[in-house]
């Protein structure tokens, strides 16, 4: 067959050698692509199918990988796409309820005093889509705001806002007296269904409800 | 930062109260992120990669085989 010696293939082309390689740089950002879709989604298990297609899909596209380049950023950008098209179908549909009395559980002393986890979490959900992404990818995911700008595909100074909008939005949540979040963790089971309500009609108001 | 002594009379208060509620806020939103970051990574990832590998491998073996 016409091949073309390894040594002097394509560099956009994962070579075979190469394949280790690029599948042991693929697991060491396992758990930061299991955290960034934790915050996209919220749910565990949602999150976890959503970073094992993305896994799936970058594996395949791994030829349009460029060396060299940020494998994260990549990675981010694939699931990222995937959670967009596949969010259009039926994302967010069941109660999260069980993450969010996880995360409360696990808050350890010193913090619930200031802030309980399982709160902040809800309240990162009352956020925009926007503006959360925004919250995760530079807030916590270590992107700087130009680079999380290219990621979502909008002005730097767009980004800037939404991270700071989202800010503003989670302490005047969690400051606010009437939050449903407290409430909701003891009787989960049950509440269920009307937190998620109430969640949609938070988020359906949220954008200028909070983001002022 | 400095603050001009003027006005921390004021807004200074409910600033630093922000302030410290955005702190709170920040170290949240890491610890939420990290606990799914030293989360053990569960098998079934494993397996994925594993999978995706092992079909790759077929198929450039036979690949190979036309080579060989």
């Amino acid at each position: 067959m016409k091949k073309a010696p390894q040594k002097e293939s394509n560099t956009t082309r994962a070579a075979p050698e190469t394949t280790e390689t690029f599948k042991a740089a693929m697991l060491a950002e396992i758990p930061y692509l299991r955290a960034m879709a934790r915050g996209l989604c919220g749910n565990r298990a949602e999150a976890d199918d959503l970073t094992q297609d993305a896994l799936a899909r970058a594996w395949k596209a791994r030829a349009s990988f460029e060396p060299g380049s940020n494998m994260r950023a990549w990675l981010v950008v694939i699931m990222r796409n995937q959670f967009y098209s596949e969010r259009r179908r039926s994302w967010r549909t069941q109660p999260l309820t069980d993450e969010f009395a996880e995360y409360s559980l696990r808050a350890p002393e010193g913090q619930t005093s200031i802030l309980a986890l399982g709160d902040l979490r809800r309240a990162l959900d009352l956020l925009s889509e926007e503006q959360r992404e925004a919250l995760i990818l530079v807030g916590v995911g270590g992107f700087s705001y130009e680079e999380g700008a290219k990621l979502c595909g909008c002005a730097v100074g767009t980004m800037k806002s939404r991270v700071s909008r989202a800010r503003r939005a989670l302490e005047q949540i969690l400051s606010s007296p009437s939050a449903v979040l407290p409430e909701a963790r003891e009787s989960s089971d049950k509440a269920g269904s009307s937190l998620i309500d109430e969640v949609d009609s938070y988020r359906a108001a949220g954008a200028t409800k909070y983001a002022v | 930062m400095t603050i001009p002594q003027t006005k921390i009379a004021g807004s200074a208060r409910t600033e630093q109260a922000a302030t410290t509620r955005q702190k709170a806020i920040g170290a949240g939103l890491r610890q939420i992120f990290d606990e799914v970051m030293h989360e053990p990574v569960p098998d079934q990832f494993l397996e994925l990669m594993d999978e995706l590998e092992r079909q790759d491998r077929e198929t450039s073996s036979s690949d190979r085989g036309e080579d060989a």
